[in-house]
């Protein structure tokens, strides 16, 4: 008997980062399942995933960041799990702090975010750009929300069943980065949002708000944001009970 | 617009005409790229023939010069066709997005590893058998 929890990895050339990873998870959460999407790298990290006891679902090109978790979500929807965590591959995310974001959303939420921001975080300082970026939309998204959001580009989450089959399911879901525009949606949808704070470390290596993606990022997320808010409550597929 | 001129117009429309109906036989062109096409060519065809009268609306709609007004009318169609485009883009990109995910979760079901696109036939890229327990779903 499985605990219905599946923790889902989306990745992309992280061969060198898995192998300490993936025993950290076992490690906070014995019972869970854990399925790493690799989105199409060209090194080893489909076989160290499944050397480190991993599922593994490996799309044949590169999508993107958003399109390798909705595969999870996918995956999860399919198989009926009752909830998904999702952790970033690249050691950004600290495994102990998997048990919190479980528990939270046991108590009856239906999306946990674990914050850097909130008090009681620790260790993380994004690039500045990244930091105003995350400032503004947080800001936005608590406005419609009613809740207070600090950090809604965060990758490290707990979702239920039925908002995970909210995000396999729907065209809306972007292939590059779910953000505060999803989160919006989300609630205005009706589902349940909360923050706890989780330990974070801030990533080696090229951001992906580098060059001229900062302009490009700002710009989609101030029209996702303006046609979601305009748009009529999606569709609720909550399931009963 | 001399006679020349509309003459010149007026084969471009046709050649125009005549290469798209040839991609459409030979089936290298779908019917639904080639409307917007061949309104192009059929445009260019009908400019020629009606030339005065499309004078006569470039100056109803406030254009002096009526070769300014066939330019805007060519470059409308055009951002229509790009447009168009993009939208077809935007179709596939989703299509082949949920095409390389269902194949994602089939081969996580099945515990083999997804072909390799592109270096199918390159060894040593890490892609082994499985080694790890794949299957048991929770109950």
């Amino acid at each position: 008997m499985q605990s219905g929890v599946l923790v889902i990895i989306p990745a992309f050339h992280e061969a060198e980062s898995l192998p300490a990873l993936l025993p950290r998870i076992a490690a906070a959460l014995p019972d869970a399942d854990v399925l790493v999407i690799d989105d199409g790298s060209r090194d080893s990290t489909s076989a160290v995933a499944r050397a480190g006891g991993a599922r593994v679902a490996r799309h044949p090109i590169n999508l993107g960041y958003g399109a390798a978790i909705q595969t999870g979500y996918r995956y999860a929807t399919r198989h009926g799990y009752r909830a998904v965590l999702q952790i970033d591959a690249d050691g950004q995310h600290d495994p102990a702090s998997l048990g919190d974001l479980l528990r939270t959303l046991d108590e009856g939420w239906d999306l946990v975010l674990g914050s850097r921001f909130l008090s009681g975080a620790r260790s993380y300082r994004a690039p500045w750009v990244r930091r105003l970026g995350m400032r503004f939309f947080g800001a936005v998204s608590s406005a419609v929300l009613g809740r207070r959001i600090t950090d809604p580009t965060t990758g490290f989450q707990a979702l239920g069943a039925s908002l995970v089959r909210y995000y396999a399911e729907g065209r809306f879901f972007p292939p590059d980065y779910p953000d505060a525009d999803v989160l919006i949606r989300v609630g205005k949808a009706g589902f349940r949002v909360t923050e706890i704070p989780v330990t974070m470390y801030e990533k080696d290596g090229p951001s992906m708000h580098s060059g001229l993606r900062p302009i490009y990022y700002v710009m989609k997320m101030v029209l996702s944001i303006l046609l979601v808010l305009t748009l009529s409550p999606p569709a609720r597929l909550r399931e009963k009970g | 617009m001399t006679l020349e001129a509309r003459l010149f117009v007026a084969g471009l429309g046709i050649a125009l005409l005549v290469v798209i109906l040839r991609a459409l036989r030979t089936h290298r062109l779908r019917y639904e790229y080639s409307l917007l096409w061949i309104l192009l060519g059929a445009g260019l065809i009908v400019l020629a023939a009606l030339q005065p009268t499309a004078d006569a609306i470039a100056r109803w709609v406030g254009i002096d010069y009526p070769p300014a007004f066939y330019l805007l009318l060519c470059l409308f169609v055009i951002l229509l066709l790009l447009f168009h485009l993009s939208l077809k883009l935007s179709v596939l990109g989703d299509q082949m997005k949920d095409l390389a995910q269902q194949i994602a979760i089939i081969t996580a079901e099945s515990g083999s590893a997804a072909p390799e696109v592109g270096r199918s036939s390159k060894p040593g890229t890490g892609d082994g058998p499985a080694t790890a327990p794949v299957g048991g779903e929770p109950a």
